[in-house]
């Protein structure tokens, strides 16, 4: 089979066992890989209703076509499990050589379910799986655990994907980490690995990907790969996606101080250009990647000194600039402790600077802190209470639910500026002064999420008027979730895309030469369709109602109250007007349920007689 | 008339400026601006500007007072106007 190496590993760690489920062309065809896959995977192996932290929740795997194919930027996995955040679907996208190997140990997708009964890791070696005792792997973090399973297989080949302590204490929004630093990072998949006692998936394979031509494939690699080294991926390459830290400054909508403003006064020495001169070691590539975005950042001195890491605007922002941190190296410093403990920085960032404003409206009291003086730019405090979450101590246990739970646990009203949207945290645009990314960010079937969406793109590349709120934005958001979707799907990276002629009939072109299955653009555009009506059609079986697509109070009800956008705020009844066009433009009903019709016409008659109306 | 022009970016990285005043005639339009830009920047020209017709490289774009973008180089600038010359970066 080109392309696809035709089987999808199930493992079950209660009973341990395995058995190889080979779906044929038809079935990868339909799901092509990715997202999409694993969603169907999730859709089909998690029973309705059960706990995201029960044995029954399977974590599924599932590869990129292009995975150890020449074809660049498109090594990649996603991961998708119901989330312990939000109940509902969670599908995060990791990549490198973790994702590799999977498809040379001879698998397109992995199902994990059951529980073990002490912790254990597996270690998949082409055709053999092991399961093997993981007790002195417990209580490591996530790089080390890498380390010493290398150590203990005695190859330096072997990759694996590993939780921290952060997933072995549940903590809600941990996550998966492969490859030093690559992370299957929202939602909470670390928490469902911890919960299953599994510490790592260790693996190994000696196969090659075979593609249906070579000679084509190859020519169209090399010009993508070319194409990546010009300037519209000169950004990601010198400074990296930190360069956003200044121009969404001035535009005003830069989360500062828990979204209190969207100016932070001391941007420039937190930001890309300030990174890149003082702290910058190197720039890294994912494998098979020619554009090497990954900043690797690192202090030399001071009171965080060996502090180590790669940095991207979205972390930086949520442990930085969100906590009022105006110390590049208490930045660098909390994201490397996120990621040795196995956390998502995003959401560590936003519910640490929740607990900071609850702390300054003496909603905490310094004793509920543990005794830390939780205000917003103390830094120390900061790395401290981050390590307190992992290890769910003190004031940690309560921030490691998610900034949801921790606001109605704590109540007193600060549930409104707990910023999350179906209980994922929010990432770094605030809405108020990018409006279709207040409807794309809304509606997100994994909860405030800037990746699934890239609404924001529209506001901040001028192909809107970022204040104004009409319906149109709700049907641009839709285009903006399925230009996405297709990236999410075949699993290349959104940094390339701006040199793809058009992204569908690229795409389409790509994975013919490669499965030597024809596709046609409007085949793939009906596929992007099913994956986003499953990943719906999930959370609708789980319980969503059309109350779950909407935004934390603040940005209804508090204006943004200084610089560009200044005084700009989502107004409640321009986003129901902009997400009942959402709807509209996905073919759904008013409700934001889907018809029956919908989901048969996109081959999904099963899930048509359980969720279709 | 004067005008702002706030660097981003690579504009930055080649300028090594921040932000540059300029001193514009009236009725001066976003292309006269890259002109100027590329005579007191040359690092500029080639990379981000487009040597001979003076267009501006994709994906650099101009955004007035943070508020709205243009993309149309013959727009006239207006006495007193930051210019933002930048680009947002997507996903990540």
């Amino acid at each position: 089979m080109n392309g696809y190496m035709g089987k999808i590993l199930h493992i079950d760690l209660t009973d341990q066992t395995t058995r190889v489920h080979r779906p044929g062309e038809d079935f990868l065809k339909k799901y092509v890989g990715g997202v999409c896959l694993a969603t169907r995977l999730v859709y089909d192996n998690t029973p309705k209703g059960v706990d995201a932290l029960s044995p029954e929740n399977a974590l599924c795997l599932a590869t990129s076509v292009f995975a150890a194919t020449p074809v660049p930027v498109g090594t990649k996995h996603a991961a998708a499990a119901k989330s312990p955040l939000t109940g509902f679907i969670t599908d995060c996208l990791a990549s490198s050589y973790f994702s590799a190997t999977i498809r040379r140990a001879g698998y397109d997708a992995i199902v994990v379910k059951g529980k073990a009964e002490k912790p254990t890791y597996l270690f998949i070696d082409d055709d053999v799986v092991e399961f093997r005792d993981a007790a002195n792997l417990w209580g490591k973090e996530t790089f080390e655990t890498e380390e010493a399973i290398r150590a203990e297989l005695g190859d330096q080949m072997v990759r694996s994907c590993t939780i921290g302590p952060a997933g072995e204490n549940l903590v809600r929004f941990a996550n998966i980490t492969n490859d030093r630093g690559r992370q299957a990072g929202r939602g909470g998949l670390g928490a469902v690995m911890g919960s299953k006692q599994l510490k790592a998936i260790a693996i190994r394979g000696s196969r090659s990907v075979e593609v249906a031509d070579l000679d084509g494939l190859c020519a169209m690699a090399f010009e993508l790969s070319e194409k990546a080294q010009g300037i519209k991926t000169e950004k990601y390459r010198t400074l990296g996606t930190v360069a956003n830290v200044l121009t969404l400054n001035r535009l005003g909508i830069l989360p500062t101080r828990n979204f209190q403003e969207g100016v932070f006064e001391a941007a420039e020495q937190v930001s890309g250009e300030y990174l890149h001169q003082h702290h910058k070691e190197k720039a890294v590539a994912c494998f098979g990647c020619p554009i090497a975005c990954e900043q690797i950042v690192s202090v030399k001195e001071g009171a965080y000194k060996g502090a180590r890491t790669s940095v991207d605007y979205e972390s930086l922002f949520a442990v930085g600039t969100c906590c009022g941190l105006d110390s590049a190296a208490g930045i660098i410093k909390a994201i490397d402790t996120c990621d040795r403990l196995g956390m998502d920085t995003m959401s560590a960032g936003v519910v640490v600077a929740w607990a900071m404003e609850c702390f300054e409206r003496g909603l905490l009291s310094k004793k509920k802190c543990d005794g830390l003086e939780l205000r917003f730019g103390n830094h120390q405090a900061e790395m401290e209470v981050l390590e307190k979450i992992a290890r769910r101590e003190g004031i940690g246990d309560l921030l490691a639910e998610g900034v949801k739970r921790a606001a109605e646990k704590l109540g007193e009203g600060s549930d409104h500026f707990a910023m999350h949207v179906k209980g994922l945290e929010f990432p770094g645009y605030d809405p108020r002064g990018a409006q279709t990314f207040a409807v794309g960010s809304a509606v997100g079937t994994r909860g405030g999420c800037h990746n699934r969406s890239l609404a924001y793109e529209a506001d901040t590349h001028g192909e809107v008027d970022r204040f104004s709120a009409d319906p149109e934005k709700g049907r641009i958001a839709c285009d903006k979730e399925n230009l996405a979707g297709i990236f999410d799907i075949v699993m290349l990276c959104k940094f390339i895309r701006g040199c793809l002629s058009d992204a569908w009939s690229d795409v389409s072109q790509l994975y013919t030469l490669t499965t030597g299955m024809e596709m046609t653009a409007d085949e793939l555009r009906q596929v992007t369709e099913r994956s986003w009506n499953l990943k719906k059609a999930f959370n609708i079986r789980e319980g969503w109602t059309k109350e779950d697509d909407w935004l934390p109070p603040r940005f209804l009800e508090d204006p943004i109250p200084a610089g560009t956008s200044k005084g700009s705020v989502v107004k409640p009844d321009d986003l129901r007007g902009m997400i009942d066009a959402y709807y509209e433009a996905r073919g759904w009903t008013p409700d934001g349920l889907i018809p029956k019709e919908k989901l048969i016409a996109l081959g999904l008659e099963d899930i048509a007689e359980e969720v279709g109306v | 008339m004067k005008v702002t022009v706030e660097l981003f970016g690579l504009a930055r990285r080649l300028s090594k400026a921040k932000s540059v005043v300029l001193e514009l005639a009236p009725g001066a339009t976003l292309r006269d601006v890259l002109v100027m830009l590329g005579d007191q920047f040359p690092a500029l020209l080639g990379e981000l500007i487009v040597p001979g017709n003076y267009d501006l490289r994709e994906p650099y774009f101009f955004n007035i007072d943070g508020r709205r973008v243009v993309k149309n180089l013959d727009e006239q600038v207006q006495e007193g106007e930051d210019l933002l010359l930048m680009f947002v970066t997507v996903g990540g």
